[in-house]
């Protein structure tokens, strides 16, 4: 009944170059291999068919190295729906439109879920892991490469170092937990005011942030929402996160240029950045309340820091301001609000 | 062309006995057959669907699809890619992909971690893994050469060890060591053992290009693409700088624009000068390789494949990345297209053996660090 279908092929013996110019059929279960002066028949299990791949020649071949190329794929096609042959589920996969467009929606999810949930969550995990003496140093080495290039000794009285500093140290952490940290004072005349946290625990303070603080009780505020920082590693998270996302896209955006994937890269990490301030924004106003002071002194250090920006800005035309999405902080209006309702 | 290939396919319509004791054979009783064009019948809406279905299930299976999606890519180019209307092929089985993945994600991870964690404990791992490379690259050719067929025959390679430091260890070091002017001859060197060791059945492969012709490439590449924007931007910011100490220190707007425009022609040269290194390079390589007799003929244009490389790059930025798929075909027809083999005697004389089982475990460290091992 499946005798008729006869396939002209290519046959090679595997050992030699040599084409001869065959066809190929299936009779009574036995795949037959016709030549002008030779025939060859095998049973069907003995005989393999590659995958259809486009408009390349398909692959007949037998156990020995010996195969049938292909070329007629319409004819094979019959021969192969009258043996009952079935693709393998991939092959029909890559040659449905349906779905392959199902398969780009399933990469675009993953991509998205990924990067908004899977990465935070395993980077977290990942950052209770990273062993202390690796933390340290390269903290130690970013504020040593700081210390040359931008931020000079603090010329704050030492005294007012010493107040700061223990007033701070008398504050108690919300949810129990102590976290180790020491602070420094810098000061920073092209940097302004602004503090930061370092994954080992050390906070950053420039003395001209100290000098915009109406009181001592505003910088505990901005201390705390750096604590808030070492508390949760934001750090190394970041870090994290960043290098992961750098290298999907440099393997995605492969050969283009690294240059094209940075402007991506800075994107994408400066939503977790968002979120980080957000979450040190929410650690700092537990504190302050905690320790019995208002979350709203940090709302108005915010305000401050971006006036004396904004100033700044003025002083400088032409840098343009940065829009929300692109910025590494959350709009400071929303964090006032969200600060102000607590 | 077509009338070439016509007229080969029917001579070797008919097999014949082969003797590899045969004397050669007389060039009048037997006509030299004619050149024969590479040809690539892939499509970029097909390569999309295989990319996009191979992409999906190596995220739902968290990477370990991957061997076999490397399988099923490289099986669409070998056997979309046609010499004297027959097919490459590949035969790499997925699982030794999977086995030399995993080994070299182990290995290259570790590296990296410990690199990370301390650069002390980082050099410790990553000299031992520098020396066992070059015995990892041989490995490497041996498994692709071995694992690709032409009519049925697989290609091979027999270099030694001791070849491979030579040509990834010693070479390299020392163009390190005299500041890259010994890179065109280190690339000498690196296509000489490849080529030179490549076998087609029981036909070697050799390779005759001189370190002089690579210095040639490699240095009209310096000099029109790097040397000369080099220059120009030394000079336009030495101008600024004058300026500057005479005027204010903030730059003004025309000085910027200028600046930019500077910075541009750098970007646009050094992205032109990949393309053109590329094309030399191909172009020069294969023109030095010989199959026993027959000869092979690269004419890659420089324009042309500029062209391709900049419009792809743009294309595959606009759309996302879905356009990269398109952007691989483009590239490779484009590459193989340029190619030509010319044969001295008919094609259906190579003669060769069964091919043994190779393990995958040098490839993959060699795609994974980055290294090109293509033919």
């Amino acid at each position: 009944m499946n005798g008729h279908v006869e396939v002209s092929c290519d046959y090679f013996d595997g050992r030699t170059t040599v084409r001869q110019r065959a066809t190929l059929t299936v009779l009574e279960g036995r795949v037959v291999v016709q030549a002008q002066d030779f025939r060859r028949e095998e049973p069907l299990s003995a005989v393999r068919v590659s995958e259809r791949m486009g408009k390349a020649a398909r692959i007949v071949s037998f156990a020995d190295g010996a195969f049938c190329e292909v070329h007629d794929h319409e004819a094979l096609q019959q021969l192969l729906d009258a043996t009952g042959f079935r693709e393998p589920l991939v092959a029909r996969m890559q040659t449905r439109w349906s779905l392959a467009l199902g398969a780009v929606a399933c990469c675009a999810l993953a991509v998205v879920l990924g990067y908004l949930y899977a990465l935070p969550w395993l980077a977290a995990l990942a950052a209770e892991h990273v062993p202390a003496s690796a933390v340290e140093s390269m903290s130690a080495q970013t504020l040593e490469l700081l210390d040359r290039h931008l931020l000079d000794p603090t010329e704050l009285p030492q005294e007012v170092r010493d107040r700061l500093s223990k007033r701070f140290a008398a504050m108690t952490p919300p949810e129990d937990a102590k976290v180790a940290h020491r602070i420094e004072f810098r000061a920073a005349p092209r940097v302004g005011p602004n503090a930061f946290a370092l994954p080992s625990g050390t906070i950053v303070v420039t003395d001209a942030l100290v000098e915009l603080a109406a009181s001592d009780e505003e910088v505990m505020a901005v201390l705390c929402h750096e604590l808030g920082h070492v508390q949760e590693k934001h750090g190394i998270r970041q870090v994290l996160q960043s290098s992961v996302v750098g290298l999907f896209l440099t393997w995605y955006l492969g050969d283009l240029s690294s240059l094209i994937a940075a402007v991506p890269a800075a994107i994408l990490d400066a939503r977790y950045s968002r979120d980080h301030e957000r979450a040190a924004d929410a650690y700092a106003a537990r504190m302050l309340r905690f320790n019995a002071m208002s979350p709203a002194l940090l709302a108005s250090m915010l305000e401050k820091l971006e006036k004396s920006r904004r100033d700044e800005r003025r002083d400088q035309p032409g840098s343009p301001s940065p829009k929300d999405y692109l910025s590494t902080h959350p709009a400071t209006d929303e964090r006032m609000r969200a600060l102000r309702s607590q | 062309m077509a009338t070439g290939s016509v007229d080969s396919a029917h001579r070797e319509a008919r097999p014949r006995a082969v003797n590899t004791d045969h004397p050669l054979p007389d060039p009048v009783a037997e006509p030299v057959p004619a050149p024969e064009r590479l040809r690539f019948s892939g499509s970029g809406t097909e390569y999309f669907r295989i990319w996009i279905v191979n992409l999906a299930l190596v995220i739902v299976t968290l990477g370990i699809y991957s061997a076999w999606a490397k399988v099923r890519r490289l099986q669409y180019f070998y056997r979309n890619t046609q010499l004297a209307s027959s097919g490459f092929d590949y035969h790499g089985k997925p699982t030794a992909i999977l086995k030399g993945r995993i080994i070299a994600f182990v290995l290259v991870g570790g590296a990296n971690l410990a690199f990370n964690y301390s650069p002390v404990i980082g050099f410790l791992v990553f000299i031992p893994l520098g020396a066992v490379l070059p015995w990892l690259l041989v490995r490497s050719f041996k498994f692709r050469m071995q694992n690709t067929s032409w009519r049925g025959l697989r290609f091979g390679f027999r270099g030694t060890v001791a070849g491979s430091y030579k040509a990834f260890l010693l070479w390299p070091l020392l163009s390190v060591l005299t500041l890259g002017v010994l890179i065109p001859a280190t690339y000498r060197e690196f296509k000489a053992y490849q080529h030179g060791n490549s076998t087609f059945g029981h036909a070697p492969f050799s390779f005759a290009g001189t370190a002089k012709e690579f210095y040639k490439i490699f240095g009209k590449t310096f000099l029109f693409f790097l040397l000369g924007p080099v220059l120009v931007i030394a000079l336009f910011l030495a101008a600024v700088g004058v300026a500057g100490t005479r005027g204010s220190f903030r730059l003004d707007p025309l000085v910027a624009v200028a600046l930019g425009l500077a910075i541009f022609a750098f970007y646009a040269s050094v992205i032109a000068s990949g393309p053109y290194l590329a094309s030399q390079l191909q172009n020069h390589v294969w023109n030095s390789t010989r199959l026993e007799r027959h000869r092979f003929e690269s004419q890659v244009r420089f324009r042309t494949l500029l062209w391709i490389v900049v419009s792809n790059f743009v294309l595959t930025v606009l759309t996302v990345g879905l356009y990269r798929p398109f952007a691989v075909v483009r590239a490779a027809r484009y590459r193989i297209e340029s190619m030509t083999f010319i044969p001295s005697e008919p094609l259906d004389r190579f003669v060769g053996q069964r091919a043994r089982e190779v393990d995958a475990v040098g490839e993959e460290l060699g795609e994974f660090l980055d290294i090109d091992i293509a033919l």
